[in-house]
């Protein structure tokens, strides 16, 4: 078997699940425009800034700082 | 570029090659709430890379790379999810009935002796299929052209046998 003998079906396949799944402009629009905002760094570092300063804290308590 | 206007060329471009996109997805995942998600994922990374696409390979290339990657970083998360209880009756119905790709005959042939493949076969197949070139397969994918090479040969002959007799 030749395998490029398999691209008109592959293509007829392409075809078939598109015509099935097609998304329009204005859904792709709605997508990327609804997309949610990224979260800022100093968001992302807030939980593990906590970590650090309790154990801060409590390295501080235990050793009799 | 105004953002605004980024925005419209990017969904000219994905109006125009969604149908790359929905193809990969139905390969991946047979459940249609599945593709769809994916299909979702894959457009808001391509949206996050469109900026710093310089046009410099293929805009299928690039759409590959970026799409394959989210395909198998979810399956990645997906395999290594604990496995939850069987499915209760109810949800094979569900299931069952929920795979709602309607297909000719030969291409639904074709579809089931792909979904057979590994992974990375699928992917290799349908860039093949896409008329990419070994170089850019192996790029796409990260593997070597011998690599690629190798592995489309077994492809084929494990395509033979699956489609053997059902193709005229």
């Amino acid at each position: 078997m030749n395998l490029d003998e398999l691209k008109p079906l592959w293509e007829s396949y392409k075809t078939q699940v598109n015509d099935q799944s097609e998304w329009s402009s204005d859904d792709i629009s709605r997508l990327v425009r609804n997309r949610p905002t990224p979260i800022p760094w100093y968001q992302k570092a807030q939980r593990p800034f906590l970590h650090f300063c309790v154990s801060c804290l409590l390295i501080s308590i235990t050793s009799g700082c | 570029m105004e953002k605004v206007s980024l925005q419209k060329e990017f969904v000219q471009l994905i109006a125009i090659q969604q149908k790359l996109i929905h193809s990969l997805c139905s390969l991946y995942f047979s459940q249609s709430e599945d593709r769809k998600d994916m299909f979702q994922e894959i457009v808001l990374q391509l949206w996050k890379a469109y900026p710093s696409f310089n046009h410099q390979s293929k805009v299928s290339t690039w759409m590959y790379r970026i799409a394959l990657n989210t395909v198998f970083a979810k399956l990645r998360r997906e395999k290594s999810r604990p496995k939850n209880e069987p499915y209760s009756e109810y949800a094979y119905q569900i299931s069952a009935s929920d795979n709602s790709l309607e297909l000719t005959q030969a291409t639904e042939e074709l579809y089931r002796a792909i979904e057979q493949l590994s992974d990375v076969d699928k992917a290799i197949i349908m860039l093949y299929l896409e008329e990419h070139s070994y170089e850019e397969i192996a790029g796409i994918l990260n593997l070597s052209r011998t690599n690629v090479s190798t592995r489309i040969n077994q492809i084929k002959s494990k395509l033979e046998k699956l489609l053997k007799n059902q193709l005229p």
